[in-house]
């Protein structure tokens, strides 16, 4: 198995330190690097873009898109002008979203199995630069098309959680994209359920990308890069699809109250409900040593592609890069 | 008077960064990046340019609120803020109809989707959880958690009376559209005007800038031949039809949609007449293209937007333009 690592960025840092970092990454061998459309937070494809022209090589991936928010047409052109900058370069995530964050944005989540599969559908089908004309429940098209193509096929990954969705995946995606804090349980249970997906439909997994966030933090003092855990930890918790894995887990997590603390942007406030045991569960967080045996767990359980967020300082994040670079070489 | 330039998304990315580059060494003073369907998508193309420049204003235009919910929109403009500071303009419109619909989307009550739209994206950039029950936006405590209270100018970019009027009362500048003859160039101003009026708001508080389709070579003829292909394009919309029929020119406007809905572009061209790429643009050679420009500097705008295109003696003799402008 080909392991290519990649790093993600979360938007929260100024675009010009996201951009310092991923020029280190690159350096240290990411082969991709991933930015979350968090909404109120930096926009992924913009910040993909600014990549494409300051740390030119890796794979860019905005992540993920949701098509309860973004239309096909503006987003395949947006995707198509960054391959064109980065050519051979540039891919994709459609996920759902986070409900709680749609929901602030008056959008609900439903049907989103079949919400995914039309958009992901509907890209593939502009960027093949004909007159696209679909009468989807989430996506209608009368005729929109591209007057130009991407370089080459712009890969598709599917961020999916639940099983209906990691089928999904398995059926239509060029890869799947897990959530990050997953145990390496759920990660191995989830690409289970997506080659599941994949045998239905015929195909063999081993054509499709397994990528999976993992929280990435080195230190030499432990307990640094725990609290900076608990504190993404807890972000990712407010999405209530996390649920059935962390039920499954068998560590207490008071997922309502994680929500509630979100939804106040009480980020202290929710970090304090994750536990040293979930920080050691769902992610990454100890010396460079015990990173490198962690993240050797995590491609064990699957992923052909981590995508590690790296936490803490820059000092934490030298420490990262220099475990990454290990698997990288 | 300043002087920019504006891309039509249709030339490929490396071309658009080295005539952004070109530019601002030139002296223009924005670059104004159009949203037109299917070609390159503006916001992206504006984050590239700040790569490539230093003190030149970066306009995503036109930004249509039936295609971009406000928060990805605050999002977008925000992060390329953080690239280019102090020089961030965004400029939003309905769109164009046809290409709406080909999208999908019929576009409804446009004035009262604008006037929300901009109040949603002024309040996003204020900062803090925004409720905004909208016709067609519902904010329920969506909220930028990055350089809040940073507010961007908001330009509405029409030609249409009302959206025009809605510009002279909301918003921080206009954008008239490329392709209109001077006459309709006065007329929008006049409408935009109004709008001001009607809020008692300070002219100065506006600023006007039209885009103005350009094509200067040494062969007159063969840019005035490539501008009537720019011109059949932006004739596609419907809200041309006072411009077209401003001109006096014998054009049959429902023909030209009617081209493009089946796509049949050339088509479309053929039903322009030579005399079009003089009546509603620059194009010719540099001598010819300076009297015209100077007709378009005369009616009252405060900046006028052209373009940089054709081969590289063309791009280099509209950089001509540009220097001269930015000169005075």
């Amino acid at each position: 198995m080909t392991v290519r690592i990649g790093v993600s960025f979360d938007g929260f840092v100024p675009t010009r330190d996201a951009i310092a970092l991923a020029e280190r990454a690159v350096a240290a061998g990411a082969k991709s690097l991933w930015v979350a459309e968090h909404l109120g937070y930096r926009e992924a494809i913009a910040t993909c873009m600014a990549f494409a022209l300051r740390a030119p090589g890796p794979m860019l991936v905005p992540t993920a898109v949701s098509p309860y928010l973004w239309h096909p047409m503006p987003t395949a052109m947006a995707m198509a002008t960054l391959d064109e900058a980065a050519p051979g370069c540039a891919a994709i995530a459609v996920g759902t979203g986070n409900p709680l964050f749609l929901a602030e944005s008056g959008r609900s989540v439903e049907k989103p199995v079949r919400a995914v599969r039309e958009f992901t559908q509907a890209l593939r089908k502009l960027w093949g630069t004909e007159a696209v004309h679909v009468e989807g429940e989430f996506v209608r098209l009368a005729g929109a098309r591209l007057a130009f193509a991407p370089s080459a096929p712009i890969p598709i990954y599917i961020a999916a959680i639940g099983p209906d969705m990691l089928r999904l995946a398995g059926r239509i995606g060029d890869g799947v994209v897990l959530s990050a804090g997953l145990s390496t349980d759920a990660v191995r249970r989830s690409i289970a359920t997506c080659a599941e997906g994949a045998r239905k439909e015929g195909r063999t997994s081993a054509a499709l990308r397994r990528a999976g966030y993992v929280f990435f933090g080195a230190s030499h003092d432990a307990k640094q890069t725990r609290d900076a855990m608990r504190e993404k930890l807890a972000f990712v918790m407010r999405n209530k699809f996390l649920g059935a894995h962390i039920k499954a887990s068998g560590i207490p997590v008071d997922q309502e109250a994680v929500i509630a603390a979100i939804a106040r942007r009480d980020i202290a406030g929710a970090a304090a409900l994750v536990s040293d045991e979930a920080v050691e569960a769902f992610g990454i967080a100890g010396t460079p040593q015990h990173c490198s045996a962690r993240l050797r767990d995590f491609i064990d359980a699957g992923l052909d592609e981590p995508v590690l967020l790296l936490l803490g300082s820059a000092e934490n994040c030298t420490l990262a890069l220099e475990v990454m670079r290990e698997f990288a070489g | 008077m300043t002087i920019g330039v504006f891309f039509d998304g249709f030339s490929s990315t490396a071309e658009m960064l080295e005539v952004c580059r070109e530019a601002e060494l030139a002296g223009a003073s924005s670059l104004w990046f159009a949203q037109h369907m299917g070609y390159r998508e503006a916001m992206v193309w504006a984050t590239a340019a700040a790569g490539v420049t230093s003190r030149a204003t970066l306009v995503p235009t036109a930004i249509s609120p039936y295609l971009w919910p406000p928060l990805p929109v605050a999002m977008a403009i925000s992060t390329l803020g953080e690239l280019a500071p102090e020089r961030v303009i965004l400029s939003v419109s309905v769109g164009n109809i046809l290409n709406l619909g080909e999208s999908g989307i019929q576009p409804k009550r446009p004035i009262r989707i604008m006037r929300e739209y901009v109040e949603a994206l002024r309040a996003l950039w204020r900062g803090g959880p925004v409720s905004l029950e909208g016709e067609l936006h519902k904010l329920r405590g969506a909220k930028m958690t990055f350089d809040q209270g940073r507010q961007f100018p908001i330009y509405i970019a029409s030609t249409g009376p009302q959206m025009l009027k809605l510009a002279g009362e909301i918003a921080d500048g206009v954008l008239l559209s490329a392709g209109l003859t001077i006459a309709s160039t006065r007329q929008c101003l006049e409408q935009v005007q109004i709008g001001l009026k009607m809020q008692a708001r300070d002219p100065a508080n506006l600023r006007r800038c039209s885009f103005i389709n350009c094509l200067v070579s040494r062969d007159g003829a063969a840019a005035k031949r490539a501008m009537l292909r720019k011109l059949a394009f932006l004739f596609r919309s419907r809200g041309h039809a006072d411009n077209i029929r401003s001109s006096n020119l014998a054009i049959d406007h429902q023909a030209i949609i009617a081209a493009h809905a089946r796509h049949d572009f050339d088509a479309a061209v053929r039903l322009l007449p030579a005399e079009a790429a003089n009546a509603f643009a620059v194009a010719g050679t540099p001598t010819e293209c300076r009297a015209r420009l100077e007709e378009y500097l005369t009616v009252g705008l405060d900046e006028a937007i052209i373009e940089v295109s054709g081969d590289r003696e063309d791009r280099e003799l509209a950089l001509d333009l540009v220097r001269d402008i930015a000169a005075r």
